[in-house]
């Protein structure tokens, strides 16, 4: 026979011990006589210490803690605690709110420049064509590049298209500047320049917008026109003379220079 | 002026509110309970005053975070056990170190029973509370002491134990049997040392 442990007996005593276990445990006890023994004599003990009741204790005790708790009673525990709570919630309100329009703000920025980017793409495409620069064409340079270019037509053959090639592009280059001067030259009386400007003039036109470019047959023209106005020779007597060598013109050109 | 017609919720809503002699009902209702079991627990009547006022003043401090879902008399009785626990933990601490000073014998698990000087603390105790339930209690831990009273005087299940000492169960049952056993050791070497004194033997110690 398994005799109670102290433990059970314990359980058993204070009927902390679960239904089941309370019967075994009581049948038990029924019938053995030395388990029962132990089981007094624990009750013995235990009612030895007593209830350990205080005798002295008046129904007017709660009224004299109080009396004392009350004096002792933090001041602002309870009537600010609401307060600070409220503050602490109203602040991590607001930074909840900042937060969010901070994200806010910048979400829609974001999608703002992604919606807008296209239309900048699309606005900017044109924009570069119309790009104009002003130029200041001094005379006195324009001679020079002209004398050149008429030096080269006249010592070009035209029997390869490339290598005369530039002398047209030259040439359209020097007749916005050229168109320039003749104006301005009106205003200054000098017939010589006027004249030799306006020869420039038919002959720049000629070279840079020469039909099917310029070949072996036009440059020969051109050469021919250039010999009987003594175009290069006039050209290099308005260089050589000071007059009006500093005036100068402003032209408009497509982004690069005239 | 405390009124006693307030319910718990009503007065702690009012405590919030600004209205402090609303703890006042609080504390009329509730002190008494809970002198009885810090007087079990510390044995004399200064030491669970003590208790009460200091149960009082620490809940008052954290009122704003009581959870109203529970009961204010629950919620207060657990604060009381801790003062109480507290209060006996630091006068066994003072006990000890006095103990360990004047002990030659530091063998363990010895009691010295019949020739125990009583010194003036003793005597207040014996005085106040049975001196056998004194001397029964004296070898407990705080922790032995408390789940012992809590079980014993107060008649609190392991669960209840368990809580209001904030460890589980079977740590509660544990301290509960370890308690019982000691204090049952403590009185029967009080007895076989009566019965002794009354033969005129002077048998000293009990080994346990």
């Amino acid at each position: 026979m398994t005799h109670l442990t102290e433990e059970e007996l314990i359980e058993h005593f204070y009927g902390e011990a679960g239904g089941k276990a309370c019967r075994i445990a009581q049948r038990h006890l029924d019938g053995c006589a030395e388990c029962a023994a132990e089981s007094a004599k624990l009750a013995n003990d235990m009612k030895a210490m007593g209830k350990m009741d205080y005798e002295g204790l008046s129904e007017e005790y709660g009224q004299s803690v109080w009396s004392r708790v009350a004096e002792k009673l933090p001041a602002l525990a309870i009537d600010e605690a609401p307060r600070r709570t409220m503050a602490w919630r109203q602040a991590l309100g607001w930074a909840a709110a900042c937060a969010v329009l901070v994200v806010a703000a910048f979400e829609v920025g974001r999608i703002w420049e992604h919606r807008q980017q296209p239309q900048k793409a699309a606005v900017m495409k044109p924009a570069s064509p119309v790009e104009r620069h002003v130029v200041v064409v001094v005379l006195g340079d324009h001679l020079d590049r002209t004398e050149r270019l008429l030096v080269e037509l006249k010592h070009a053959n035209g029997e390869d298209a490339e290598l005369v090639k530039p002398l047209g592009e030259e040439a359209q280059s020097l007749l916005v500047a050229n168109r320039v001067f003749r104006e301005d030259a009106d205003k200054s009386g000098d017939e010589r320049l006027i004249q030799a400007l306006d020869h420039l003039d038919h002959l720049l036109a000629n070279v840079a917008n020469a039909p099917g470019g310029l070949n072996a047959t036009s440059i020969a023209r051109l050469q021919n026109e250039m010999q009987v106005d003594g175009l290069l020779f006039k050209v290099r007597v308005l260089r050589s003379r000071t007059l009006h060598r500093e005036m100068t013109a402003r032209i408009a050109t497509r982004g690069g220079a005239a | 002026m405390v009124s006693m017609g307030q319910s718990d919720r009503a007065a702690i809503k009012a405590i919030l509110a600004g209205d402090k002699e609303a703890y006042g009902a609080l504390v009329v209702r509730h002190g008494a309970t809970l002198f009885r079991m810090a007087y079990r627990v510390t044995g004399n009547a200064a030491d669970a005053d003590d208790v009460v006022q200091e149960a009082f003043l620490r809940a008052y401090v954290k009122l704003a975070g009581f959870e109203s879902r529970s009961e204010f008399g629950t919620w207060i009785y657990r604060i009381a056990v801790h003062c109480a626990l507290d209060k006996i933990s630091v006068r066994r601490g003072i006990a000890e170190n006095t103990r360990v000073a004047e002990e030659t014998d530091a063998e363990e698990d010895s009691l010295q029973v019949a020739d125990e000087a009583p010194g003036p603390e003793r005597l207040a105790l014996s005085a106040e509370i049975g001196a056998v339930q004194e001397r029964a209690l004296r070898g407990l831990s705080p922790l032995e002491r408390m789940a012992f009273v809590l079980r014993h005087h107060e008649e609190k299940s392991t669960e209840e134990i368990a809580a209001a000492l904030n460890i589980a169960p079977n740590a509660a049952k544990q301290a509960v049997f370890r308690a019982v056993k000691k204090v049952r050791q403590r009185l029967e070497g009080f007895r076989m040392t009566q019965k002794r004194s009354t033969r005129g033997a002077m048998p000293l110690k009990v080994t346990v």
